[in-house]
């Protein structure tokens, strides 16, 4: 019964929840307040496991709540029930897309599309210097100038053209760096 | 040049070990296997991939994953790309839930900083992204008004989607129609 719950409310997920994996968050709060399974303290924890280890996020999350709940067995069920209306939803939209790819219609709509797209992905940008390094509030508009973080980020800039630009060693040597630092200078 | 199946699962296992703190590298990380490295998509190809998965609902990488392995290899294809999605977060997740039973904070505070060079990854995406996507008066237009609906709004990112894309295609229209066929 709960392996039938579980499957239920992590298909409305796949297909309710907008905004990518952190989207999925409001229905794993849901689930929570609504069946009990695990509670909301717990929640940030999973949050934070599921941001740190390999993989989606939102797969991540999916996989965790299922383990909590019900075990391998549900952790293969929320895994399979995130991805499987994903899966024909992007096969269906592609052959449709195939279909009309010259019409001006189409054309049109990429263009549009993948304009809102880059601003969505600037604005993500921009949300995560904010929460890392500028802490700006907007209730009492005062800026709290992480220098640290900054000079962090700038290292990793350079690190990403230093390894020209190889994406797994950019983050593996800023993660040790960055470990190092904050072992010896922060903590 | 085509792809193996094998070859397919195990670029997305190798995508999906470095996608920490969000999917957000998944567009720099593909660009590099698939157009730079194997040249089997172009880098536009990728980029129209995730601006459709940006729109439908569920988790992006997913579903970047499958319009990616459907393209190349089909419904076989697509199954294989989404097995190499699943696996590592599979594996590392039920491993911490067996033996770690929830991870030292002060571990978790190191493996946070990883924020920072996810930062700079997606900041590099964006220009690349930008480049491809942004270039006449009218596609400035429609990034600064994402922007600012996104950023100073509090619509839901689902309908800012929907509205400005009925609007840039109705706008390109009635402009097609002024000028008479042309642009």
């Amino acid at each position: 019964m709960i392996y039938l719950q579980l499957a239920f409310e992590f298909i409305k997920i796949s297909l309710f929840s907008f905004g990518g994996g952190y989207g999925t968050l409001p229905f794993i709060y849901y689930i929570a307040n609504h069946y009990g399974w695990y509670s909301v303290k717990e929640i940030m924890h999973m949050v934070a496991i599921s941001a740190v280890t390999p993989g989606a996020f939102g797969v991540n999350m999916a996989t965790y709540t299922g383990f909590k709940t019900g075990g391998i067995i549900g952790s293969i069920i929320t895994t399979l029930a995130l991805i499987v209306p994903s899966f024909f939803l992007s096969i269906g939209v592609y052959k449709i897309l195939k279909k009309y790819k010259n019409s001006i219609f189409m054309q049109d709509f990429l263009e549009t599309l993948k304009a809102i797209a880059s601003g969505l992905l600037f604005v993500v940008v921009l949300q995560m210097i904010n929460q890392e390094i500028l802490h700006f509030n907007f209730a009492d508009l005062s800026v709290n100038f992480d220098i640290k973080s900054f000079i962090f980020l700038c290292f990793s800039i350079v690190i990403y053209f230093l390894v020209k630009k190889n994406i797994p060693l950019t983050m593996l040597i800023t993660l040790i760096f960055g470990g190092i630092l904050k072992y010896f200078l922060v903590l | 040049m085509k792809i193996s199946l094998k070859e397919l699962f195990f670029i997305f296992f190798r995508i999906s070990i470095v996608l920490i703190g969000g999917g957000y590298v998944l567009l720099p990380i593909s660009i590099n296997e698939f157009s730079k490295k194997r040249k089997i998509l172009t880098q536009e190809e990728i980029i129209d991939f995730y601006a459709l998965s940006q729109c439908l609902p569920g988790v992006i990488v997913v579903k970047t994953a499958t319009f990616i392995g459907y393209h190349l290899r089909g419904k076989l294809g697509a199954l294989f790309s989404l097995l190499g999605l699943i696996t590592p977060p599979f594996i590392a997740i039920v491993a911490i839930g067996y033996y770690i039973n929830g991870i030292n904070p002060k571990i978790l505070g190191i493996i946070n900083t990883i924020t920072i060079a996810v930062i700079v990854l997606v900041g590099a995406s964006f220009i690349e992204m930008a480049e491809v996507c942004i270039k006449n008066l009218f596609t400035v237009f429609m990034f600064l008004l994402t922007v600012i609906l996104f950023a100073f709004s509090n619509i839901q990112p689902v309908f800012i989607i929907i509205i400005l894309s009925i609007f840039g295609v109705l706008y390109k229209n009635i402009m097609r129609r002024i000028n008479g066929g042309k642009e």
